[in-house]
């Protein structure tokens, strides 16, 4: 059980915590879902034909960070609405990839590859012999314990180096970073280039988990990480609680799919629903802090 | 804020424009064995004769309608990206209310049908405009993820418990023939709607330029701040322009149903969420500039559905087309959202 929430979480996880960057720098980033599409396609497809599941990671990392690359700097120097930018991309994400499965492998369908390496999965001696963790790290692909790693790793950058505060004046104070000297486009098109690196990253391990490329294998996650940037108090640790519970959540659904025979065709609504009801919860919750600080202060 | 100089902003909409043009012209015959057939279809598309150019009035007219609710959200400074289970939902709340209601009403059915779908649009949308009032909940999120659940909803329901077991089709049993509305062209599928959209251009002008409340919508729009030291009690702006945006998606959904498809098919309406937003975009925001714009969009995507017939495969070109105008036509255009005041600067 906990074992299978781990699996689940860690695309959650990773474009989380990319996002979390653009979040940081002022820039509700909803390509998130798009990005991850993207590098899931190109994971698969080169981890597929090459045979060499690092080539494939390492395609999927190029591929969705050129493409975040892209579509921040388009949005950010032609003052194009960041937003409607992002639109576009997700859906290029989804019309785009349909041709280009098209074009090289002949189908709109699902691929499958003969070629396509099996994950392996490796337990961290030590972590893994503490009682409650052992699920945690026990028989995982290598982007579980990356989700995990880049945990202190985003904290770290956002708070303590010089570029984490370049990237919060970005979305606090443009004017101070102006009067150090820094562009605060640079600023942003970076982060938004490391949402890309991070969603890539999570749509390759969505890809070689499966094995396999299915259209549409995001189905929302992207949407969920957003949401979990919001939950988890825009902190790292926060994501990595927030991702935890969503992917209970999802487990907890594909379960009841198994016991209550609710169709497969409406499972799909689920992860929407779910997240839409945590978003109302949370910030139900949050306005209701606001005015108790308020009053009692 | 919007751009105060109109000849720039329709050079960079004429360019976009030209450029998804231009791109189409280079992609599609790539895509085909043969070239020359496939611009042709591209272009003479809709006008190869009355069936087709009926169709494409009746699909401008409904794009229209689309197209105006994502114009009165913008204009209140909104984003309902909730568009497409707006229009679902207006679909199949106006397809079950006709197949529950007795046919001796006749018209009466059809204007109850049309308040239903609006309704159903209205509510979906207006609980995210709600949200964002009560709790400061980000409607650009919210109103997507709802809209999102709804759709996976909706084709579940259609192809499962309301489905009509008589038909191959995923779709829900037909309207009655009392129930449809009046045909102009046929064979084509054009009708009454098409009258509606353009009504509806007069009445959202009327609404927004011409009403202290949709002055007071357009002020909230532009600067909340400096509308609320006016005195105009912005709260409410926040559900309002969501609540009218969902009720005319849901209404775009309804009149699909009561002119077009006369039953919710499974996916039928998807995409005129986002062609919405596209249109409203290439209009400017404005409601009479989304006639011209509706006309262009929908120029572009039935000539490229056109030329697919001679391309060797099919893809979904609806989606490649929003992405082209969506990147391309809104740089230099801002739509009053806080987040986007920094990025103008």
């Amino acid at each position: 059980m906990l074992h299978s929430i781990v699996e689940i979480m860690t695309p959650f996880l990773l474009a989380g915590l990319g996002g979390l960057f653009t979040e940081k720098a002022g820039v509700l980033n909803i390509a998130l879902e798009g990005l991850m599409l993207i590098g899931a396609f190109a994971a698969a497809a080169v981890a597929g034909t090459s045979g060499n599941l690092w080539l494939g990671a390492a395609a999927a990392v190029a591929v969705s960070a050129g493409f975040a690359y892209f579509y921040a700097a388009a949005a950010l120097k032609l003052r194009a609405n960041i937003f409607i930018a992002a639109l576009a991309l997700n859906l290029l994400a989804i019309g785009g990839t349909q041709i280009a499965s098209h074009m090289l492998f002949g189908t709109k369908g699902v691929i499958e590859f003969a070629a396509f390496p099996a994950q392996q999965y490796f337990t961290l001696p030590g972590l893994s012999s503490i009682p409650i963790l052992t699920e945690f790290f026990t028989d995982h692909s290598l982007f579980v314990y990356l989700g995990f790693a880049c945990v202190p790793v985003a904290a770290w950058l956002l708070h303590k180096t010089p570029f984490g505060m370049y990237v919060k004046a970005a979305g606090l104070n443009s004017t101070a970073l102006y009067t150090r000297g820094i562009h605060e486009q640079r600023i942003k098109i970076l982060a938004i280039t490391i949402s890309g690196i991070t969603s890539g990253l999570a749509g390759a391990s969505l890809a070689f988990n499966l094995g396999a490329y299915v259209p549409n294998i995001t189905s929302g996650r992207g949407w969920i990480a957003l949401v979990a940037i919001f939950l988890g108090y825009k902190r790292p640790y926060g994501i990595l609680l927030v991702s935890f519970l969503f992917a209970g959540a999802e487990l907890v659904a594909q379960h009841a799919q198994g016991i209550a025979g609710a169709p497969s065709s409406l499972l799909l609504a689920f992860p929407f629903f779910i997240t839409f009801i945590g978003m109302i919860l949370f910030s139900a919750l949050h306005s209701l802090v606001l005015r108790l600080q308020r009053k009692y202060r | 804020m919007h751009d105060t100089r109109p000849a720039a902003t329709f050079v960079s909409i004429g360019l976009a424009i030209a450029a998804a043009i231009l791109a189409m012209l280079i992609a599609l015959p790539l895509l085909s064995d043969s070239p020359a057939q496939t611009l042709g279809a591209f272009l003479m598309g809709p006008f190869r004769n009355l069936f087709y150019l009926g169709n494409f009035l009746n699909r401008m007219g409904l794009y229209l309608i689309a197209g105006l609710a994502m114009v009165i959200a913008f204009q209140g400074g909104m984003f309902n990206l909730g568009g497409e289970g707006q229009v679902y939902a207006g679909a199949l709340a106006t397809t079950m209310f006709l197949l529950s209601v007795p046919k001796l009403l006749g018209i009466f059915g059809i204007l109850a049908a049309v308040l239903v779908a609006m309704l159903s649009g209205a509510l979906i949308a207006g609980l995210s405009g709600f949200l964002k009032m009560k709790w400061n909940t980000d409607e650009l999120i919210s109103s997507f993820l709802l809209s999102s659940s709804i759709v996976y909803t909706i084709d579940y329901l259609v192809s499962g418990p309301l489905r009509n077991t008589d038909s191959f089709l995923l779709s829900t049993p037909e309207i009655a023939p009392h129930f449809r509305l009046p045909q102009l062209m046929p064979p084509s599928h054009l009708n009454l709607s098409l009258m509606a959209g353009l009504l509806l251009v007069g009445l959202t002008y009327k609404y927004l330029f011409h009403t202290s409340s949709g002055y007071e919508l357009r002020m909230t729009g532009l600067n909340r701040e400096f509308a609320r030291y006016g005195g105009i009690p912005v709260r409410r702006y926040y559900f309002i322009p969501m609540a009218l945006s969902g009720a005319l998606y849901g209404l775009a959904g309804g009149l699909y149903v009561l002119g077009t498809s006369f039953a919710t098919l499974q996916g039928s309406t998807s995409g005129m969420g986002w062609n919405g937003i596209a249109i409203a975009l290439i209009g400017r925001i404005h409601p009479v500039l989304l006639i011209p714009a509706s006309v262009i969009f929908t120029y572009l995507e039935s000539g490229g559905e056109n030329a697919m017939i001679y391309a060797d495969f099919s893809f979904e070109f609806g989606a490649i087309l929003q992405a082209i105008v969506l990147f391309l036509v809104t740089a230099r255009i801002s739509i009053g959202r806080k987040r986007n005041a920094a990025l103008d600067s």
